[in-house]
């Protein structure tokens, strides 16, 4: 779950890079320095909104067929504390996750009325039979695991290419990074598997106005090679409230 | 005399045969394979029906396994599991491969003290040899399936991606699986195995194809020679091969015009096509060495001599390939079609192209040619005769199809090898699958299998499979189930409630380790059943056990009932009670377990876990309230717990509780909620205790203890307390509850089935077909060494032990065919003479070239018992004997057939052959 929600704050603080990029892309002297300060400034920048919460709905297409939709709230605080409650459908409607850190995640379940913790280590599992993966969480703070290189420019899109640092692991190769001047944030990432085949792309569509920026509203994940996809819409998103930190305790999962 | 039309229009022939070659031969280049090995299946088979759609909806079809060993043994240490892992992932990373599961990475839930904690089995940074094998060897999960249990042997789960459309996918599959093979030969270095459907399914099609491709050129090479020999002229053979040749491109070319994709079978087809189709040259080129004078003299009386039992010999071939139309399987059906229009175009090549071509041949260039008279002596009595045909169609009645489809390979074959291993390593290699399909009846949104009562059953049927003898392995829905339920907080088994159920199957979904398991939609699930090493028959009467197990479910659903009604009760009773009795080995009066009650005067141990979870309520991480006084807490009395629920318990930590009363009223109605549920587990707990008590089972037992414990039947004594059981009818809610068998001994029955029901069919519908052609004929008595030779043939079949299969149908209409072939050739040559000794004079003449024909052919066709595929292999053998056969039926009968007499008698028949 921590996968989906990292994401989402990936998706709304990644706009801030690209103004930077545009920035830093004229004053750096070689690719690979102008990608670092481009990643460099997108992590500072990832704490632009510390608050937030959300509404989101994700859908699941297993072989182009709509399988699930499932609704859950979410509110953030920092790129760690987590607080999902799930509305829907029936059989997940009720279910509470509290994330307060990457390795501790609790559950709380209605009709098992305890509060469990789950402690999932592997980082390429889908969850919820969904597309996105606890290791997506990597795109929330690139730069500590990815060194990047600005490839180019084509029109109004600016591409990067990230690969893993000496020492870091992913399950990835590399990234392709694709920034869009036009709506003033990423618009797709590439995947690429240890073998070197693009294997996922991810979309950011649906771009609106927000608080100065854009942001994508919609958030696409599509597993190229067996054409599944799992897109989250996101709706009601407030950035504005602060969120309490009394939410983030076991104490509110029994209440919640 | 003038000319034969044929050869007047002899320019005219050419030239049509010119131009129609022109259009089809370059659809040679457009032949598309049809490698799908299981539309050999009889369609409409209930079985196969099933088959098909339990496949679709599992994706079983799409489960390869890879066997993996090494030299020297072991697989536990650290490197070597380093290396299973790398290898799984790098087939993962294939095109067309959806996920790879192997020991190493397979994910592992283990229920922790409070919660659940999955990583790897052998995450990457575990390097101690001792952790690693415990670790490995001590999974349920995966010994057995993934690891032998001595760590000696590996198996990879290859999850292949599922087309709905098999055949447009076939092409990318082969590639996927020729990427799998590549990816194993360079990344493991050792023993490796490719069984399963995808691997078992390409190794037969790439076997059966690649046999005849490297047989098929030295087949028709001794055909080639056989038709020199016996027409003692390089020309003649030449000519024929080039006929020949054209009909065969003729009719491939025509698969790549019309789209029609080669099959496994119709791959044969060229050397069908040269055997059979190449005897109407000989005897064209034969007659036409007979002759004297101009070619197209010569050529014109050939054409008189021999154009009708040419004819009649290709007519009566095509009829007996059409009767293959009459097999259940479709590649069948089409191979009739296809090899029947192959030899009329053969035919028409025969009537006009090659009397054409012989008619313009410079007049020296194929000079006549003498017969040389070869007597066959030998000639058997017609009561041995007879007797051999009783005697033969006595032993055919004793043929059997093999249900064990895995027979067709040759024991040094990749599947053989593959089963071997898995049969020594892993305990077995077949499997028997039962799927449940379930559908809420009424107006309700809850997922069809997350109900107890569903998951009960699908419980009882794999336990009742697993006591079977020869079953070696059960998996089901269950066991993950269980162990998540008990993750969450409720017991180690089938959940308690409808909504735990369905909670646990939301978080198991897209779960690789229940890819197999369970449908997404949570509507379907699948009890895989391995079964030992054994023969197909007797693999056949474990599927009859399995299968008879599953009658419970013949009425097709059930109702959920509350057990407070009392039937439903006084079921739920007896039936924990049978499950009990199953699972202890000794009989078991549920109704003295009812009375088993630790409520009554609560023990101190249930009293202090009831003071545990008072506390747990109020003053721990989980208590959804803080700052309680502990005097308050410890006011409140543990006894009072095990009866209180909802408004009376809250009302009783209001009465306790005054600070957090006033402080957070509404905390009070949290620790309610909770505690009321938390005091159940306890009791719960305890009144499962209590039954132990009164079966005698120890509360606690080593954790290697022999046989049931009070641990291991917590699970079924708490059903006891359940709130829902399933009962036949009444009210309640209703669930669809299908069950069907499956499997490979399932689907091999259903085969072994349909072929031999079709050799029958089919075998009759040629008779019938060739009777009504010679009928017209008026060469009724040709069918008679037809017979006789389909009795003497089926016979040796059934002394040499061979089973029935898709080919044996092939070679009984050819049988047929050929012996009337045969026979209709000896009975135009005794036209030539008068008396009773008509057939014995033909026979003299060309009896012996008729047997030497057919051994040449025998030995040609005898070139496939190379072949690595028993059935081609069995094909070949067939068709020697079939034509050998055939031949002797013809010589041995033609004399007494041909007779005066004979003839007169049945006039109205085939008497003109007498005039």
């Amino acid at each position: 779950m921590k996968s989906i929600t990292v994401l989402l704050a990936s998706a709304l603080v990644l706009p801030a890079t690209v103004v930077v990029a545009e920035q830093a892309a004229s004053a750096a002297e070689d690719a690979f320095s102008k990608g670092a300060a481009i990643l460099k400034v997108a992590d500072e920048r990832a704490a632009k909104f510390p608050d937030q919460t959300y509404t989101a709905s994700m859908e699941i297409f297993k072989s182009g067929n709509l399988r699930q939709t499932m609704v859950f709230k979410m509110s953030m605080k920092g790129l760690e504390k987590q607080f999902i409650n799930f509305t829907a459908p029936g059989d997940v409607a009720g279910m509470k996750i509290l994330m307060e850190d990457r390795d501790t995640i609790y559950m709380y379940s209605p009709e098992f009325q305890k509060v469990r913790r789950v402690a999932a280590h592997m980082q390429n599992q889908g969850f919820l039979g969904s597309e996105f993966t606890p290791e997506d969480m990597v795109l929330a703070k690139l730069s500590p695991t990815f060194d990047a290189e600005l490839i180019g420019k084509t029109g109004d899109e600016t591409k990067l290419v990230l690969k893993p640092k000496a020492g870091q692991t992913s399950s990835f190769s590399k990234l392709e990074i694709f920034i869009d001047a036009k709506v003033g944030g990423v618009t797709r990432i590439h995947y690429f598997d240890p073998s070197g085949k693009h294997s996922r792309t991810q979309s950011r569509e649906a771009w609106q106005p927000f608080e100065g920026t854009q942001i994508p509203t919609k958030i696409r994940m599509k597993n190229l090679k067996t054409g599944d996809e799992t897109v989250i819409n996101l709706s009601e998103i407030d950035v504005k409230t602060p969120v309490s930190d009394d939410l983030f305790s076991r104490r509110t999962l029994m209440r919640g | 005399m003038r000319d034969h039309p044929f050869v007047r229009a002899r320019w005219a022939v050419l030239a049509v045969a010119a131009v129609v070659a022109a259009l089809i031969l370059p659809g040679l280049r457009a032949i598309r394979e049809d490698n799908d090995v299981l539309a050999f299946l009889p369609p409409d088979h209930p079985d196969v029906v099933a088959f098909r759609e339990v496949a679709k909806r599992f994706g079983v079809l799409e489960v390869g396994l890879v066997g993996l060993g090494k030299p020297d043994g072991d697989l536990l240490a650290p490197e070597r599991v380093d290396e299973v892992r790398e290898l799984g992932r790098e087939i993962a990373r294939k095109d067309g491969v959806r996920m790879v599961l192997s020991f190493a990475d397979l994910p592992d839930p283990r229920v922790t003290d409070d919660g659940l904690e999955i990583a790897e089995l052998v995450p990457e940074a575990l390097r101690d040899p001792a952790a690693i094998r415990e670790k490995v060897l001590g999974s349920t999960d995966a010994v057995g399936s993934m690891i032998s249990r001595d760590g000696r042997a590996a198996a990879l789960m290859v999850f292949l991606l599922h087309h709905d459309d098999r055949v447009a996918a076939a092409d990318a599959r082969a590639a996927t699986i020729r990427e799998i093979r590549e990816a194993l030969a360079n990344g493991w270095k050792g023993e490796s195995h490719l069984g399963g459907a995808p691997f078992i399914e390409d190794a037969a099609a790439s076997a059966s194809r690649g046999d005849l491709d490297k047989l098929s050129p030295i087949v028709i090479a001794v055909l080639v020679i056989v038709s020199a020999v016996l027409l003692g002229s390089v020309v003649a053979a030449g000519i024929n091969l080039l006929l020949t040749g054209l009909g065969v491109g003729l009719v491939l070319g025509a698969h790549g015009v019309l789209g029609e994709a080669l099959t496994i079978v119709s791959s044969s087809m060229p050397v069908l096509m040269v055997a059979l189709g190449g005897a109407f040259g000989v005897h064209m080129l034969a007659g036409y060495q007979r002759q004297h004078g101009t070619s197209r003299e010569r050529a014109s009386a050939t054409l008189r001599e021999l154009w009708l039992p040419v004819l009649l010999s290709g007519l009566t071939t095509a009829v007996s390939f059409f009767a293959l139309t009459m097999m259940p399987q479709l590649p069948m059906q089409r191979f009739g079609v296809t090899a029947g229009v192959g030899v009329l175009v053969l035919l028409l090549l025969a009537l006009l192209v090659l009397p054409a071509i012989l008619s313009v041949l410079p007049d020296r260039l194929l000079p006549p040619r003498a017969e040389r008279p070869m007597p066959l002596r030998m000639r058997p009595p017609m009561w041995l005769l007879l007797a051999l045909a009783v005697a033969g169609a006595g032993v055919a009645s004793t043929l059997r199809a093999d249900a064990d489809p895995t027979e067709v390979f040759s024991e040094d074959s990749e599947p053989m090898r593959s089963n071997r291993f898995f049969n020594d390593h892993f305990g077995g290699s077949t499997y028997l699958q039962v799927a449940i399909e379930a559908e809420q009846r009424g107006d309700t949104d809850r997922k069809p299998l997350a109900e107890p009562t569903a998951l009960r059953e699908i419980r009882d049927i794999a336990e009742q499979v697993r006591a079977i003898e020869d079953v070696v392995d059960v998996r089901s829905i269950v066991e993950p189930h269980a162990l998540l339920n008990e993750a969450l907080g409720g017991r180690r088994g089938v959940p308690e409630t409808p909504g735990r159920a369905s909670r646990v199957f939301a978080l198991l979904q897209g779960h690789p380790a229940v890819a197999q398991l369970v449908t997404d939609d949570t509507a379907g699930a699948l009890i895989h059943i391995k079964l030992a090493p054994m023969s197909g028959d007797e693999q056949v009467v474990v599927a009859d056990r399995v299968r008879a197990l599953l009658d419970r479910h013949a009425a097709g659903g059930f109702t959920i009932a509350p057990t407070t009604e009392a039937k439903v009760r006084e079921v739920q009773v007896r039936e924990v009670g049978q499950r009990l009795s199953r699972l202890l080995g000794r009989p078991v009066d549920a109704d003295k377990l009812l009375h088993a009650s630790p409520a009554a005067a609560p023990s101190p141990a249930l009293l202090a876990a009831l003071t545990e979870v008072r506390d747990r309520a109020l003053d721990s991480e989980d208590s959804p309230v803080e700052g309680v006084p502990r005097e308050e807490i410890e006011a409140i009395d543990p006894s009072g717990l095990v009866a209180a629920r909802g408004a009376e318990l809250e009302a009783l930590l209001r009465s306790k509780l005054p600070t957090l009363a006033a402080k957070d009223p509404e905390g009070i109605g949290f620790v309610a909620k909770h505690l009321g549920p938390w005091a159940d587990d306890v009791v719960a707990r305890f009144q499962v205790e209590a039954r132990c008590a009164a079966l005698d089972l120890p509360l606690t037992a080593p954790a290697d203890a022999a046989g049931a414990t009070c641990a291991s039947l917590k699970g079924a004594l708490s059903e006891l307390d359940d709130d829902e059981w399933r009962v036949s009818e009444g009210a309640g809610r209703g669930l669809s509850f299908r069950t069907r068998l499956t499997g490979q001994p399932v689907i091999g029955a259903a085969f072994a089935e349909s072929v031999t029901r079709s050799l029958f069919t089919s075998t009759a519908v040629s008779l019938v077909g060739l009777a009504l052609t010679l009928l017209l004929a008026r060469q009724m008595l040709a069918l008679v060494p037809a017979l006789w030779c389909l009795c003497v043939t089926m016979g040796i079949f059934g002394l040499l032990g061979m089973p029935i299969s898709v080919g044996t149908s092939m070679i009984s209409c050819i049988a047929v065919g050929a012996g009337v072939d045969f026979a209709i050739h000896l009975n135009f040559r005794a036209r030539n003479y008068a008396g009773a000794d008509a057939g014995a004079r033909a026979v003299d003449d060309i009896g012996v070239v008729t047997l030497i024909s057919a051994l040449q052919l025998a030995a040609a066709f005898l070139v496939l018992l190379a072949s690595e595929m028993a059935p081609l292999r069995d094909l070949g053998l067939g068709l020697g004997i079939a034509l050998v056969g055939a031949a002797l039926g013809a010589c041995w009968f033609t004399p007494w057939l041909a007779r005066g007499g004979v003839r007169k008698e049945v006039r109205g028949g085939d008497a003109g052959a007498a005039e």
